[in-house]
């Protein structure tokens, strides 16, 4: 149990390659920091570096109140549960979760007694004698989880742990892992590139985008208040709708395909801009008016659920996926887009404004 | 379709089965010989069924040895190629992994340097420096002795090599979990390094001892007495006895008995040797 903190955190690889810079962290005891991003943005590399992994080349980490930099793996007191597990594999159950206390020194009787508690908080008693080899991905999972949770380390450290499972057991074990965590109240810092596994597990998320930081958030923040169309983007299933805009003055917003609308933001500067909406934020609206917007369905994508509606205003492609019921038969549809659900962002470097 | 197929597999056990008879006949017939006294072989007219004399030919060979070969006892030749053999075997397994350890896992300077030296050593085998050697090992005074014997043989860059790609597909998390879960490189070596290579270390051994135990030209320029002598010497030994007919039936014997050491270290090991030489799952 203890604080992280990253403070001008920066890492750049021997090779020249700046893979993060600047990054400033503030975890608090026992909270769930989730770093989300795409491919190569630099999350492995954070939390390579809070593990000891790989050195910190400017900046400090610090767990608690000690700078950690210099620190060598095993004295973080940090544990890590890796995307393929790396269990030892000529190892028993047993012996893989007890190798690290072993090496601590720990005595023989109580290291039994914390394998055999870990075991049976993830209910893995019975393979404690088996080989990985002979358990499958999921119970591999849990093992690792093991191995974590009998060091009673200060922080968990999570690389994408869940990505080899598949969905069914994917989102069983995040609320798994999201309650044990909880329950053992220890400090957490989880990678995923999933946007749902950062939305449901997060106490904070943290987006990153080519080695640095765009935004620090809540789930219900990033969600909802973006600070950028990188984020906007990139939380969000199907994504959000942006459109090319301009603002032409005293609230006036002119669309593709020649349509305008209204709305109360009297702040913002003339020109061109970009205009976000969710596709779940944007209303039907039984019959055209003053107020609505005429677009094009496209194609409709049935879930069970609902339907995702791909559709067109003017020539920009907008995706909806509506609360409410519509006629299936029709090939235009009056749509609504709610004030209050709008977010502008400057054209230029996608900030929000 | 499966006539076919009952034809493929019958021919191949037919040819297999050749095979092993081509490659046991002779052995059968150097047992038979050395149970049967030593006129029966050079008359020619061998049976190809053993003779009475087994217990007789062995007993002196393994006791007393060929005196006018001026062979030692046999037993004392079988325990020399063994211990050369083993020491062989073992000194580069451990060496070899110490040095691909060192390759793989540390970061030096020279790091690449060292390894492609070791690699082009690989174009040095015993025979081509067997001068320098010999010079070396006299100079150190170990002519006859069981380090002349051994060390000289043991620098590996084959079994380098080798464990340097075992190592190399061990995955990384594994040795950044071991780092986590507190084990220095010492520990790492012993266990998670030795134990993954396990299969590897006994194919290996069996390929280096028997390597070992056929070495004729090294044994033969560095040991002049007779207590240092290999079995492989022993048997050139007999055969080329000056002013005499060579006693087949020993030679035979001799022969049988060289044969059973590496057999035994095949037979013992033939499991692990197997997933050794095809598992690549680590
Ligand atoms: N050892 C290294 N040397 C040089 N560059 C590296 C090294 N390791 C990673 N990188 C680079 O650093 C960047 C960040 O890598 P990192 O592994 O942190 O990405 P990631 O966000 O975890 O991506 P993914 O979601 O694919 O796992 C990448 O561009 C990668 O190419
Ligand atoms: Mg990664």
């Amino acid at each position: 149990m203890a604080t992280l903190k990253l403070i001008n955190a920066g890492k750049t690889y021997p090779n020249g390659f700046e893979a993060l810079s600047n990054i400033n962290l503030d975890v608090k005891d026992g909270e769930f920091t989730v770093l989300v991003g795409p491919s190569g943005c630099g999350k492995s590399t954070l939390l390579r570096m809070v593990a000891g992994l790989e050195e910190v080349t400017t900046g400090d980490i610090m767990i608690g109140d000690r700078i950690v930099n210099n620190l060598d793996p095993a004295s973080r007191k940090i544990a890590m549960v890796f995307q393929n597990y790396a269990l030892y594999p000529h190892m028993t159950v047993y012996n893989n979760m007890a190798y690290g206390l072993k090496n601590l020194g720990t005595p023989k009787e109580e290291i039994r007694e914390r394998v055999n508690y870990a075991a049976k908080l993830l209910g893995i008693e019975e393979y404690l004698p088996r080989r990985p080899r002979q358990l499958s991905g999921g119970q591999r999972q849990r093992v690792a989880m093991g191995r974590a949770i009998v060091r009673k380390p200060d922080i968990f450290l999570f690389d994408e742990p869940l990505s080899n499972l598949d969905a069914k057991l994917r989102s069983q074990m995040r609320i798994e892992i999201r309650k044990l965590q909880r329950e053992l109240a220890v400090t957490a810092m989880y990678v995923t590139h999933d946007q749902v596994e950062a939305m449901t597990m997060a106490d904070t998320i943290v987006v990153l985008s080519d080695g640095h930081i765009e935004q620090i958030g809540t789930p219900k923040q990033i969600y909802h208040h973006p600070n950028s169309t990188f984020v906007a983007e990139f939380i969000g299933s199907p994504p959000m709708n942006l459109l090319k805009a301009t603002h032409t003055g005293n609230g006036t917003i002119s669309l593709p395909g020649d349509n305008k609308i209204t709305v109360d933001r009297k702040d913002l500067a003339d020109g061109e801009l970009l205009l976000g909406i969710r596709p779940e934020d944007i209303e039907i609206a039984a019959k055209k008016s003053a107020k609505t917007l005429g677009v094009d369905i496209e194609l409709v994508e049935e879930l069970g659920a609902g339907n995702i509606l791909h559709t067109k205003l003017g020539t920009s492609p907008i995706v909806i996926s509506p609360r409410t019921g519509f006629d299936t038969e029709k090939q235009q549809l009056e749509i609504k887009l709610p004030d209050a659900k709008l977010h502008f962002f400057a054209s230029g470097d996608g900030k929000r404004l | 379709m499966a006539g076919s197929n009952r034809l493929l597999t019958i021919l191949a056990h037919a040819i297999l089965i050749i095979g092993v008879i081509v490659v046991l006949f002779p052995i059968w017939v150097a047992f038979v010989a050395s149970t049967h006294p030593g006129e029966t072989f050079l008359s020619g007219e061998l049976s190809l069924w053993p003779g009475n004399q087994m217990i007789e030919n062995y007993s002196l060979i393994l006791g007393k040895g060929m005196k006018i070969a001026s062979a030692p006892p046999l037993w004392v030749m079988l325990l020399n190629s063994l211990i050369m053999a083993m020491g062989i075997a073992i000194g580069k397994i451990f060496i070899s992994l110490l040095s691909a350890f060192a390759i793989v896992y540390f970061n030096f300077r020279f790091r690449m340097t060292a390894f492609w030296m070791i690699f082009i050593t690989l174009m040095l085998p015993v025979e081509v420096r067997i001068l320098p050697t010999y010079e070396v090992t006299a100079n150190l005074g170990l002519l006859n002795s069981y380090p002349g014997l051994i060390l000289p043989l043991i620098a590996s860059a084959t079994a380098t090599f080798l464990f340097r790609q075992v190592f190399m597909t061990i995955p990384d998390e594994l040795t950044e979990a071991s780092r986590i879960d507190g084990a220095g490189p010492i520990k790492f070596f012993f266990d998670i390094l030795m134990p993954l290579s396990r299969t590897n270390i006994a194919a290996l051994f069996v390929i280096l001892f028997i390597y070992g135990w056929n070495q004729y030209l090294w044994p033969l320029l560095i040991t002049t007495e007779d207590r240092y002598a290999t079995i492989v010497m022993g048997i050139k030994r007999m055969v080329e006895v000056a002013d005499s007919i060579p006693q087949w039936h020993m030679v035979m014997a001799t022969a049988i008995l060289a044969l059973i050491p590496p057999l035994f270290v095949v037979i013992s090991m033939q499991k692990l040797f197997v997933r050794g030489l095809t598992e690549t799952e680590k």
